[in-house]
Order: C-alpha cells, then sequence, then structure tokens
C-alpha cells in the first residue's frame, strides 16, 4: 500500500469541513439540496426515486473516503472500498431503520469494507516480493508524485510533507481497531457516543482505545522524527 | 510510570477539552510533581496537532459516477464454481464420458465371454441365478457384467413378441411369460411332462400365467388326455437329448439351441431344478426330425441313436450339453 501524497487535490482541514458538524442539514454549503435531510433522500430512494442515491453518494463520498483512506492508506484502494460500501448500502437500504444517522450507518459498512480489504492486503502481500525501489503501482498506472510546488518556500513544504508521511505511516502501524477511533475522533471528530454506536462497543472502550492508540501514535512519531 | 497511567488518560481528555473541574484539579496537582506526565503532554498535544495536520483527499470526479453506474446494473448472480472454470467443467465432463464408456465396454467383455449378447431391440429375459434369488431388471450390457462366477453360463431366451424394454426376470420356480398374444400364439408348454424331479420343484401353486394362458388356448385333446388321472401311467416322458459340443462352446450353443428349438415350433425354456446348462421344449412330432438335424450340426448327439417313435401330437424334450 503506498503511503505516499495521494495524486488528487489536497484540501486542509477546517472547521465545518464534514457534512454532519454543520448540524442536521447535511447538504449545506455543498452545493446539494439543503432541504432535504439523508433521512428524505432515503426514503425518496426506497420510493425508487433516481436521483436520490446520486445525492446520497455525493453528499457522503468524501467523508466516507477520507474514512477509507487513513484506515487503508492507499488511495486506489480506498476508492475501491467506497464503491463497495456504497453499493452494500444501495442493496440493504431497506434494512436501515433510522435507528443511527444515515452518515453513521453509511461509516460503519465502509469501516467493515476496509477491514476487508485490509485482510486481503495482508494475504497479499504475504506472498508477493516487494521492492523499496519500484515506483508504487496503483490499479489506474503509478500513484502519481505530488505537483510542483508553486509555494515560495518548496523546502519547508517538503519538511511539512515528509512528516506527514510519517504521521500517516505511524497511523498506519496502529492496530486497525485502535486506529479507526483514532480517526474516527481526531480526524473526523465525531463524538463517542456516535462512535461507540458505529463500533458497537461501549464508551469506554471508545475512550481507552483513544487512549492506547494516541499514546502508541505518540511513541511511533518519537521514534520517526526523532522528538516531538 | 504505570501509576501515571490513570493520569495520561486525563492528560487525553484535557486535550479534547473534556475534563471537569474535578479531574482538571487533580491533573493540575500531578503534573506539578511529575515531569514525565508534563512532557507526555506536551507530546500528545503536538502528535494531535500533527495528526490534524494530515490532509484531506478529495474524491476523483470518477468516484461518483462509477459507484452511481455500478448502483444501476444489476448484482452479478452468484455464479457456482463450475460456471467460473469452463476448462474445469469440461475436463470433468470428459472424465465421466470417458469412465462410462471404458465401463460399458468391460461389460460387454464380460458379455460376450459368458454368454452371446441378444439382438438389440429384442426383449431379453435373464435367467434366475442359481441362487434362486429373483433377478432385478438390468439393462442387457449392465447385466451381461453380472455374476460371471457362476459356473452355469447365463441363458436368455428371447420371447415371442418384441418389446422395447427389458421385462423383469421371473422368480426361480416360474417360466419366461411373453405377453398373451404371443403366448396364444406358441405352442403350449407343460411343465408336468418334465421329469419328475422339474414336476416336484413347481408345485402344482405356482403354475405360471403363461402356462395358464397355454393350457387355454391350446385345443382340448391329448395334452388335457395326459393331465388326467387315467392318463397319468401313460405320461410322454421327456426325450432327453445330450449334446457334445463341436467345437466346446456351452454359451454360445445356448442361443444356438434356443433357435433350434424355436424353429421347430417350440418355445425354449430351462427348468430351474435342472442342473448344467440345459433347455427344454415340447416340440411338434413332425418338427423332431427337423429339431434333430440342427442339433447334430452343432455337435454329435447321445440319446438319440434308435431315433424314438413319437407317440401323440408334440414331443416334450430337453437338450442338454
Amino acid at each position: 500500500m503506498a503511503l505516499s501524497s495521494p495524486p488528487f487535490p489536497l484540501r486542509p482541514r477546517g472547521a465545518g469541513t464534514f457534512p454532519w458538524a454543520a448540524g442536521s442539514k447535511a447538504g449545506e454549503g455543498d452545493g446539494i439540496d439543503p432541504e432535504r435531510d439523508d433521512d428524505e433522500l432515503v426514503a425518496a430512494c426506497r420510493g425508487g426515486d433516481p436521483d436520490a442515491f446520486g445525492l446520497l453518494v455525493r453528499r457522503h463520498q468524501k467523508l466516507m473516503l477520507n474514512l477509507a483512506y487513513r484506515m487503508v492508506g492507499d488511495l486506489d484502494e480506498a476508492c475501491e472500498v467506497v464503491q463497495e460500501a456504497f453499493l452494500s448500502a444501495h442493496r440493504a437500504l431497506d434494512q436501515f431503520r433510522g435507528t443511527a444517522r444515515f452518515s453513521t450507518w453509511l461509516a460503519a459498512i465502509t469501516l467493515n469494507q476496509a477491514r476487508d480489504a485490509l485482510a486481503r492486503a495482508t494475504r497479499r502481500r504475504r506472498f508477493e516480493a516487494y521492492s523499496l525501489d519500484a515506483p508504487i503501482a496503483g490499479a489506474r498506472g503509478p500513484v502519481q508524485p505530488d505537483p510542483p510546488a508553486r509555494g515560495p518556500d518548496p523546502l519547508e513544504r517538503m519538511q511539512r510533507q515528509a512528516v506527514r508521511d510519517r504521521v500517516a505511516a505511524c497511523l498506519q502501524v496502529l492496530p486497525a481497531e485502535f486506529r479507526a477511533v483514532v480517526v474516527l475522533r481526531d480526524l473526523q471528530e465525531r463524538s463517542y457516543e456516535e462512535i461507540a454506536q458505529l463500533l458497537q462497543v461501549r464508551e469506554g472502550t471508545v475512550k481507552s482505545r483513544l487512549f492506547r492508540g494516541r499514546e502508541g501514535l505518540r511513541n511511533c512519531l518519537k521514534r520517526a522524527l526523532g522528538a516531538l | 510510570m504505570s501509576a501515571c497511567r490513570g493520569f495520561r488518560e486525563l492528560i487525553s481528555g484535557r486535550l479534547e477539552g473534556a475534563l471537569d473541574p474535578e479531574q482538571e484539579a487533580r491533573l493540575q496537582a500531578h503534573l506539578a510533581r511529575c515531569p514525565d506526565c508534563v512532557q507526555a503532554l506536551e507530546e500528545l498535544g503536538r502528535t494531535l496537532a500533527l495528526l490534524k495536520d494530515l490532509p484531506e483527499v478529495e474524491p476523483p470526479p470518477w468516484l461518483e459516477a462509477r459507484i452511481l453506474a455500478r448502483a444501476r446494473t444489476p448484482a452479478p448472480p452468484v455464479r457456482s464454481r463450475w460456471t467460473g472454470r469452463p476448462g474445469l467443467a469440461a475436463a470433468a465432463g470428459l472424465m465421466l464420458c470417458l469412465t462410462g464408456y471404458l465401463v460399458l465396454r468391460v461389460a460387454n467383455r464380460h458379455g460376450e465371454e459368458g454368454a452371446p449378447l441378444p439382438a438389440v431391440g429384442k426383449p431379453v429375459v435373464q435367467a434366475a441365478p442359481e441362487t434362486g434369488a429373483p433377478a432385478s431388471p438390468t439393462p442387457a450390457g449392465v447385466a451381461a457384467a453380472a455374476p460371471q462366477a457362476s459356473p452355469q453360463p447365463e441363458f436368455r431366451a428371447k420371447a415371442a413378441a418384441p418389446s422395447t424394454r427389458p421385462q423383469p426376470a421371473p422368480p426361480a420356480a416360474t417360466l419366461p411369460a411373453p405377453p398373451p398374444a404371443a403366448a396364444a400364439a406358441a405352442q403350449p408348454v407343460r411343465t408336468e411332462a418334465l421329469p419328475p424331479v422339474q414336476a416336484e420343484a413347481a408345485p402344482e401353486g405356482s403354475r405360471t400365467r403363461l402356462e395358464a394362458q397355454a393350457d387355454a388356448a391350446a385345443p382340448a385333446g391329448p395334452r388335457l388326455a395326459a393331465r388326467s388321472g387315467a392318463a397319468a401311467a401313460k405320461v410322454q416322458q421327456p426325450l432327453v437329448l445330450t449334446l457334445r459340443l463341436h467345437p466346446r462352446d456351452p454359451a454360445g450353443a445356448a442361443g444356438q439351441v434356443a433357435e433350434a428349438l424355436r424353429a421347430a415350433g417350440a418355445v425354449p425354456f430351462e427348468a430351474p431344478s435342472q442342473a448344467g446348462p440345459h433347455l427344454g421344449g415340447r416340440v411338434p412330432t413332425k418338427a423332431l426330425g427337423q429339431l434333430l438335424d440342427r442339433l447334430e450340426a452343432l455337435g454329435s448327439l447321445e440319446g438319440a441313436a434308435p431315433r424314438p417313435a413319437p407317440e401323440g401330437d408334440t414331443v416334450a424334450v430337453t437338450v442338454t450339453w
């Protein structure tokens, strides 16, 4: 799995990036009809509205892609995971009972697909040789490096990118159950309650895993960067 | 350091601003005297800052289109383990065909060694084995592969009327049962005229349907008289002909003897109690010479040197070899 930067545009993380953080109207500010929340779209989708599922995909694909990307560490693999997750959700839409938010339900499906992808990658790695010098191969050709820096300080940019790569690599070193909690809490800023619902564990378990995940990350970064 | 574990969890909570005043006061008191935890607080804060600095990825433009396209097409049906591997399925089919062919070939070869196979399309009534167990209806090829250990070759008597499917073999104490029309046209068959040992083996109650039909179809006359008590003393003894085969081919001879009997107007049958290869039949007196001629063509006849003077319209003949 490639840990280098993806060939897709990156956007700095900021407040209100994720749709659920803005409130109940998940579509606010994302160019999607803000009058129709997820529940309405799900109901319309069940009723045969061909556009409703497209709106749900457009609204949640970025969130699910980032979750999958941080879980599997490879963008091509993450795209596959997201496709499978949306298709599974589409097939199982009748089983969505509305006890959790659609976003939570979809994130749980995405996490399951990501776990499957990780297991497949583990099996695959067991049987294949690898080269440290070979280009990073993706499903659609080699993964391209970052575009040339246009900022005034390329050196600082390179150093920052190197640190990010190490952070991402340390995240992948964590056990998957800790990584999931760290990603859901520290990157996606979900509440303890929602994470507990999503992972079907107690909130105390979520806090414990979060603590251990963060500690693991800290120790890994100390080794990778020399000092924090 | 394990003593600091509880405070480390408080540190983790503090970074999110999730501590209540009491927890905050406890943590502050601990930090005042534990430099390790102070360092951990700083490092963990830095770790979270680095983590949150990780950029988000933007979905590629094709992702949504691909998801929607795949959602519109129905899910592919679950493929069986054979459909995905046409080569494997073909190999398995070929093996099945080959195995079946070899089995049939071996069975046919055994059949040719044991007994002549009947003509295709002709019904086959297989004689019961010597054990007396009723034979099950089986196709000719498989039946020919049946017990070869028996010292007695298999006998097949073709029924008078053709039938497209094999008929079940009768029980050991019964005779072959051709269809009623054929039975009516056939010469009457009487087990009473056989040697005493055969007659004993077929008690009165076990007379076959064929026998009853033959009785009904045959004109009353000397045959009925033979059954009456007055004529019992004059029951015609069967003419036992022993054939010494040239060349010795007991299995092949069965068909030829049956053919000779049939040509002479008799319905060949075998008596279950008779040991050794044999066939019996009731031959019209006029055709007896013809029968003997045909039998002599198969080998030398014993017991027929003085050709018997036949009495009555028919004569019971048992041919052994």
